[in-house]
């Protein structure tokens, strides 16, 4: 009886902490993505807005929808809209790996990278506006 | 009147001259104003087509200036040679006024990856370590971006220099082609730089090193030879105060009209002196011999010399001024400007040689110090004077001229073309005609055009425009004569290619033709070259090989009737430097010959109401067309091509030439009174009108041979030839007029057996 408690608390704390643990890691926030300084910045419910770090040119916003390992996003740019779905695995609390699983452009099916990518949480410092 | 109008000049004298003084110092004033302009897009008629169809390209298609730079290697590796670049590029963009530096270094290229699929990265990778084969094969892989900033066998390397607006371009020049010489220090390197205003660049330094030195040098020369004929400094001075003032009233007039200075305006003064001075020769020299025979009364020697000399002196200037004021109706500014105020120059000379030359000589003593004496020259041609009586009038040996001036005429003829591209006014050692050179050599041509393409007015958003444009653009590709098309396409087939693995996708279609992107500013930029903002239109850049028998406008029509007849709801705008320049050729032909035509007209009409008789100003006008054709003829001969300067050759040789043919006529006129009859009038005429006419035409002739000491050659051409033009008008006056008034006459001859 006392090791069947045991094991029940422990199964317990083990799942408690995977729920805080899930809690903590939310993509709400402001991440760069690669090298390219590029910025994604998911807000509220459904926001995303994409910059870059290096080119104030680059600006876009759209929505995107998640679940535990995916998210899909559109971002329109002027006249041109992306819908992008990206499968994504979290690498440590602040780092995300994501890749890929389909892209349109302007409703255009088109190819799209198959390796994994890299998106890390920005620093203040880095997201400091483009000049 | 004349006297009173003399009378009357001496007695108000002071009040005159504190006249004259103000009117310096007003006109003088506003030289300081006048603005220097050598650009010759400016001097283009903005109401030729061409030109209109240009302004469009620039508003749809805004270019900034900018230099184009390129450096030669003769050995080094490719790291090396970006590297340099890369050190170079820093060192240009520290001068004042630079706005940016393109080069290998700054070009970014799409890549595949990052979280929208494909990314840009710079062609020589900041982020990757990349080997120098890895940068190669990135760089031919590249080709579209590449190819303006490297060529094919990687010896020459080049970057593009963008200039603020407003940025003082002859400073950022200076800066530029300092650091050139110190780059070409190192043997291993040969550097160019181009541009499409660096030609005013170097047109400004060319007419300000002559304007400096070869005025000067003309102003002495003209001295010298004033001091050979009166040996009087009063008088040289005060026939060369008469244009001192006429250019400063000139010059400040254009600066109350606020009319820039260019390279032709600027050969004025080098015109006006000789010109000018050659009326206050007349008049001192008259001057001085009736002051001996008024005995030293010099309101009765200023009378007589006047009374003589104020027609023959009016009509000179008169025809002179026809001559420049036939290009008030040139399209081009640069030669209407020059022909107005050499025509307001010649007409203020005038004025101050019956206004300016009294008050100076009303100075004099009244004392008479010796006779007039024979000059040397005048002495010494009277053996010369007798073998040409011989043989223009009696004997038929002038008839051998006639075969050979035909002979030069045809093969002079032949040999005139017009050339309007601007660099090739530069001496062949110029900056810019050695890089336009070598541009042509590497990267197969520097004559540039654009074609501009719309489909009805639509957005340039689907596939089969897009088809369309590379249907276009394959067709001019394949036409010959063309170096090159560069256009967006390219771009559109690697996009697409990366996108969907086609050579024309939708996807690749909407990424380049969005109006905003996600690649950056460099790609937007980049994009700007070929598509226009409301990307309803895309250009096709052309480059057309150097080869003289290859006509851009040619091309340009074929590609227009293959547009219209292919692609019904396509229209196009075909413009660009090459095709402005050969329209400046047609207009610089019409420029040519109306004023020819201008210029005889009302030369002519002077010529027979100032001597009555059609015949007369029949005769007058013929030495003046020979000569005219013979300079033509010679500028052929010469390879001397008719361009924005150049074309102003032939009415300055009319409009100062023809002087010689009036002297000749008035002065056979005047013999024909006291020779026993026509034959001996001639040869009065011939021995007393040869030698003024041949040292005037020498003094004339000495002031613009100046000229052939300028750094710019239409100028030193112009000199060279004018130069010659007066000798050849001298001469044909003093042939033609003797054999044409030997074999056919005019007006009454009396007999006077008693007089010799």
């Amino acid at each position: 009886m006392k090791r069947s408690i045991y094991m029940f608390l422990s199964v317990y704390f083990c799942l408690l902490g995977l729920i805080v643990a899930q809690g903590n890691n939310t993509l709400l926030g402001t991440w760069c993505v690669g090298e390219d300084g590029l910025v994604l910045t998911f807000e509220g419910e459904d926001t995303l807005k994409v910059a870059s770090l290096s080119d104030e040119s680059v600006s876009g916003t759209g929505i995107y929808i998640k679940n535990d390992s995916a998210f899909t996003a559109t971002v329109a740019n002027g006249d041109v809209e992306m819908k992008m779905r990206y499968r994504y695995q979290w690498a440590g609390d602040d780092t995300v790996k994501a890749k890929a699983e389909f892209f349109t452009i302007n409703g255009d099916s088109v190819s799209f990278p198959e390796e994994w990518m890299s998106m890390t949480r920005c620093s203040f410092a880095e997201t400091q506006p483009a000049r | 009147m004349l006297e009173s109008f003399l009378r009357n000049l001496l007695r108000f004298r002071f009040l005159i001259i504190c006249g004259l003084l103000f009117s310096v110092l007003f006109f003088g004033y506003y030289i300081t104003k006048i603005q220097v302009d050598n650009d010759t897009v400016k001097a283009i008629p903005p109401k030729l087509q061409a030109k209109i169809d240009y302004d469009n390209l620039k508003k749809e298609y805004p270019a900034p200036y900018n230099i184009l730079f390129l450096a030669e290697f003769s050995s080094g590796t490719l790291s090396e040679k970006i590297d340099s670049l890369h050190s170079w590029t820093s060192t240009f963009k520290q001068i004042t006024g630079i706005a940016g530096v393109s080069d290998l270094n700054s070009v970014q290229i799409p890549v595949r990856g990052g979280f929208f699929g494909i990314t840009s990265d710079y062609l020589v990778s900041k982020k990757l370590t990349l080997e120098e084969e890895q940068i190669r094969k990135r760089i031919n892989e590249n080709k579209e971006f590449s190819s303006m900033f490297i060529s094919d066998d990687e010896s020459v390397v080049g970057m593009v220099i963008g200039i603020q607006n407003g940025a003082d371009r002859s400073v950022i020049m200076d800066n530029i082609l300092w650091h050139l010489e110190r780059i070409n220090t190192n043997p291993q390197i040969t550097t160019y730089v181009t541009s499409e205003g660096a030609v005013s660049y170097f047109i400004d330094k060319a007419m300000k090193h002559d304007f400096s030195i070869l005025l000067p040098i003309c102003f002495l020369l003209v001295f010298l030879l004033l001091y050979r004929i009166f040996r009087k400094v009063h008088y040289v001075v005060a026939a060369l105060m008469v244009n001192i003032l006429a250019l400063i009233w000139t010059f400040g007039l254009m600066g109350i009209m606020e009319i820039p200075f260019s390279v032709v305006t600027s050969i004025i003064p080098v015109i006006l002196f000789p010109i000018g001075v050659a009326d206050a020769i007349h008049l001192l020299k008259l001057y001085r011999h009736n002051k001996v025979l008024h005995h030293g009364n010099i309101l009765n020697a200023l009378k007589s010399t006047y009374s003589e000399l104020i027609t023959p002196c009016f009509l000179t200037s008169l025809t002179t001024f026809a001559g420049f004021a036939s290009f008030s109706f040139s399209e081009i500014s640069w030669t209407r400007t020059f022909g107005i105020f050499t025509g307001i120059a010649v007409v203020f000379a005038f004025f101050f040689n019956v206004i300016l030359l009294p008050l100076f000589l009303s100075f004099e003593k009244p004392k008479v110090k010796n006779e007039y004496k024979e000059i040397y020259e005048e002495k010494l041609l009277s053996g010369f004077w007798n073998f040409f009586v011989k043989f223009s009038i009696e004997s038929k040996k002038w008839v051998i001229i006639i075969p050979v001036l035909i002979a030069v005429f045809i093969t002079g003829f032949k040999s005139v073309y017009v050339e309007s591209n601007s660099i090739t006014m530069l001496p062949e050692e110029n900056m810019l005609r050695k890089s336009d050179n070598f541009i042509a050599r590497h990267f197969g041509g520097t004559r540039f055009f654009s074609i501009v393409l719309k489909c009805n007015n639509e957005k340039l958003d689907s596939k089969q425009k897009w088809d369309q444009i590379e249907k276009i653009s394959s067709y001019i590709k394949n036409m010959d004569g063309i170096g090159n098309v560069s256009s967006v396409m390219p771009l559109m087939h690697k996009l697409s290619g990366m996108l969907s693995g086609e050579r024309l996708s939708d996807a690749a279609i909407s990424m380049v033709t969005a109006t905003k992107g996600f690649f950056g500013k460099n790609y937007m930029e980049y994009l700007k070259n070929f598509l226009s903002e409301d990307r309803k239109s895309t250009r096709l850049q052309i480059t057309c090989s150097n080869d003289p028998e290859i006509k851009p406008l040619q091309i340009a029509q074929r590609i227009d009737s293959y547009v219209k007849e292919s692609f019904p709801g396509w229209e196009t705008l075909i413009s660009g430097p090459a095709i402005l320049n050969e329209s400046m050729s047609s207009v610089l032909i019409k420029t040519q010959i109306s004023s020819l035509i201008s210029t005889f007209i009302p030369v002519f009409l002077c010529l027979v109401l100032f001597f009555r008789s059609i015949k007369v100003g029949f005769f007058s006008i013929i030495p003046i067309v020979f000569s005219t054709g013979f300079i033509y003829a010679l500028m052929g001969i010469m390879g001397v091509t008719i361009n924005l300067v150049t074309v102003i050759i032939m009415n300055t040789c009319i409009g100062i030439g023809i002087d010689y043919a009036i002297h000749f006529v008035s002065g056979y006129i005047h013999s024909r009174k006291l020779a026993k009859n026509r034959h001996d009038a001639i040869k009065r005429t011939i021995h007393d009108k040869g030698t003024p006419i041949l040292f005037n035409a020498f003094v004339v002739g000495t002031g613009f041979l100046v000229l052939a000491f300028s750094g710019f050659p239409p100028i030193k051409d112009f000199g060279i030839l004018v130069f010659v033009s007066m000798f050849a008008s001298a001469g044909f006056s003093l042939l033609f007029l003797s054999i044409l008034i030997s074999l056919f006459g005019f007006g009454k001859t009396i007999e006077r057996r008693d007089i010799v």
